[in-house]
């Protein structure tokens, strides 16, 4: 039997002494750490929400443009200068990465949409439209109608725009666009659908069309576009993600950029900073709290084994086995919390991974960081957060054990002995 | 009409703005005023310039042999500069060049003025241009594009948008300020430069004025009284625009300059120039000419 192992049984033997008082502390720091578990999840969980809806929207975990087209976005300034780059080459190469579950080309354009009544200024973009699905969501949002064709010169509008336009689905528009060769792009096109992506300035301006489309408006070639948008299946691994393609992508030609969302949002990167700060800040009163409760508890242990403490000494036991024996019984007690916590927080936890509340309802949509943020309550699957609960549970019980500990240790042994 | 209260009908909604060739259009907002895109405010001259001088009706231009006394006020020289590009109605042909860094192209148009506010212009080459127009009625514009037979009114939000591809946008053919009215004028220099005797006015802009530019420098040069640059200073009191006047010629019976070309300053080596092969003055034109359906037809 290992040593380690004994002083395990004496302090759960000592835990068992006093079992109503062992199992309401061990209770309260169970729910300390459901609590813990809980509200670390979900905030977790509201953090990847965020991240998730700032970029999977409209813009991607990735972004591969000519390093010169942000911010100015001119229309020459395309993936590879002016040569451009073989686009499906380059789609091919990215989707080949592991990490990778979806890549899609994009041409940027902007210009006058006109209906038969009146006129607005429209911002253009070309899409793939299978290839837009594998990465953002924005198609999700289209209300009637169908994505437009190749070919087909077919555009989708933003609801409001299509509102203010008087137009709808079947109608035909004209778009009029400065193209990349000086002359004035103008083309009909037949409205197919139209789409609300929730974020105002986008559904009042937005044209989507074929990639094909608008770069024959624009007077762009097959090889011109402004942006590659890709889909990483974990967000946080986009910069390793950058990385690699980076690399894989170099042979392709001159000015091509490829950076993660981190450094194309970074103010997103600063809110999941900040929510893991405050999940720091969670885990430590919680469990200052439940530190106070397991040194309670203990102290109240030791004081009432004053002459048991006081035997083992007189007996020869050394001060590093009594505190042994006082912090085995807080580790025991902490282990029994973890159990007990785990058991109350499990349920709750797996019906918030797999049944979000959607708090929608109440709070309603919210536009935050230039994304569109709906409140779900639900908990980020991670194993992470219960893990770091649970050590961080154990530590406290232990640290808590320790002032008690050395009070054991330190009863005078002879006084103890005589009732005094 | 006082340009300033029509302010334009739609707020920006775009972030992007239209590609155009001239990074003049692409600083910051020197003002308050609700459009986002800044740069090209225009005088009175600049804006019959901009507007490829639609509004270059020039009116009786101040006998080629007059002198500027001592007794001429700066007030008085600007306003004959004023009047020599504004006046009543004209007609003509003139060549736009556009070159940028990218590509050089040249169109031939012909144009229509009556006043400030109301011009046509409609593209004669190259062909596959050939009819595009676009016509102007007080602060609204329409583009009619024969490709796709339709006519569309410039948006709001499209006013920043360059016309025909050069380096003046849709704003600076609409937007009118009056030199004498709108600006606080004074001689900031008077003598010889470069070989020639000039005036250099200082004009800075009244608070109320519909102007975007900090203040603007007009060089006249004193044996004709015609004008030679003027620079267009942005609220950090750089130049952001110069437009340069020369090959002054007589076009039925006045004196006018025949090339306008508009450099601006943050594109090195990029510039719009207008050369004006034909003009004709007070024509019978009314007002009634600029109508829509003039803008489809060949006229």
């Amino acid at each position: 039997m290992s040593d380690r192992g004994f002083w395990v049984r004496i302090g759960w033997r000592n835990l068992g002494r006093h079992r109503r008082r062992s199992v309401i502390t061990a209770v309260a720091l169970a729910w300390g750490f459901a609590a813990v578990v809980l509200f670390n999840g979900i905030l977790e969980g509201m953090g990847a929400d965020f991240v998730r809806s700032g970029t999977d929207l409209m813009a991607g975990q990735l972004r591969i443009q000519n390093p010169d087209y942000e911010p100015e976005r001119d229309l020459w300034d395309v993936i590879g200068g002016d040569g451009g780059v073989p686009v499906g080459e380059l789609l091919d190469r990215v989707r080949a990465d592991s990490d990778v579950i979806g890549a899609t080309a994009r041409v940027y354009g902007s210009g006058i949409v006109a209906s038969d009544s009146t006129s607005r200024g429209g911002l253009l973009m070309g899409i793939l439209p299978e290839a837009e699905i594998q990465v953002t969501q924005f198609l999700e949002g289209l209300m009637e109608g169908t994505v437009p064709d190749p070919g087909a010169y077919e555009v989708v509008l933003g609801q409001e725009l299509a509102r203010q336009l008087r137009t709808s689905v079947g109608e035909v528009v004209v778009l009029v666009a400065p193209s990349s060769d000086g002359s004035l792009g103008n083309e009909l096109f037949t409205v197919s659908g139209i789409v609300r992506t929730g974020i105002p300035e986008v559904d009042a301006a937005q044209v989507v069309m074929h990639l094909d489309d608008l770069q024959f408006l624009l007077a762009l070639g097959p090889d011109d576009v402004h942006e590659v948008a890709v889909a990483a299946a974990n967000p946080w691994d986009a910069p390793a993600v950058a990385e690699r393609l980076s690399a894989g992508l170099a042979d392709l030609g001159p000015d091509i950029l490829i950076e993660p969302w981190t450094s194309f949002r970074p103010e997103l990167v600063e809110f999941a900073n900040l929510i893991g700060g405050m999940n720091w800040i969670i885990l430590l009163v919680i469990f200052l709290m439940a530190a106070f409760g397991v040194a309670n508890t203990m102290l109240m242990g030791t004081f009432e084994r004053r002459r048991e403490f006081a035997v083992v000494k007189a007996l020869g036991m050394r001060p590093g086995r009594i505190m042994a024996m006082v912090v085995g019984e807080a580790l025991v007690l902490g282990l029994l919390a973890v159990a007990a916590g785990a058991l109350i927080s499990l349920p709750l936890v797996l019906w918030l991974i797999h049944y979000p509340v959607d708090l929608t309802p109440i709070a309603g949509e919210q536009m935050f960081m230039e994304g569109l943020f709906r409140f779900v309550l639900r908990v980020e699957h991670s194993w992470d957060i219960p893990i770091r609960a649970a050590i961080g549970l154990v530590i406290t019980a232990v640290l808590a054990a320790i002032y008690p500990a050395l009070r054991a240790i330190r009863v005078p042994a002879a006084e103890a002995l005589a009732g005094r | 009409m006082p340009s300033h209260q029509l302010i334009p009908r739609e707020a920006p909604i775009d972030r992007h703005e239209p590609p155009r060739r001239g990074r003049a259009a692409r600083r910051v907002p020197s003002s308050n005023l609700p459009r986002r895109d800044p740069g090209r405010g225009t005088l009175g001259l600049v804006s019959a310039a901009a507007a490829f001088l639609i509004t270059l009706a020039i009116v009786p231009a101040a006998p080629a042999s007059a002198q500027a006394g001592d007794s001429d006020t700066a007030r008085e020289i600007v306003q004959h500069v004023d009047d020599l590009l504004r006046g009543e109605s004209s007609h003509g042909r003139v060549t736009m060049e556009v070159v940028t860094d990218r590509w050089t192209r040249s169109m031939e148009m012909e144009m229509w003025s009556l006043g400030q506010n109301y011009s046509l212009v409609r593209v004669l080459s190259p062909a596959r241009e050939a009819g595009t127009a676009t016509l102007k009625v007080e602060r609204d514009i329409w583009n009619y594009l024969p490709r796709v037979d339709r006519t569309i009114r410039v948006p709001g939000s499209g006013m920043g948008g360059s016309w025909m591809g050069s380096h003046f946008t849709y704003d600076d053919l609409v937007r009118e300020s009056s030199m004498v009215d709108d600006y606080e004028i004074e001689i900031s220099f008077e003598g010889e430069r470069d070989g020639t005797e000039i005036w250099e006015f200082s004009l800075v802009p009244l608070p109320e004025a519909p102007v975007v530019w900090e203040s603007v420098e007009l060089e006249v040069r004193k044996d004709d009284r015609m004008p030679i640059e003027m620079r267009y200073f942005d609220d950090r009191g750089e130049v952001a625009r110069t437009m340069h006047f020369s090959n002054f010629q007589t076009m039925d019976g006045r004196l006018v300059p025949t090339e306008l070309s508009m450099h601006p300053e943050d594109a090195p080596g990029e510039s719009t120039t207008l050369f004006y092969e034909h003009l004709e003055f007070n024509t019978d034109l009314d007002a009634s000419f600029f109508s829509l359906q003039r803008l489809r037809d060949e006229t």
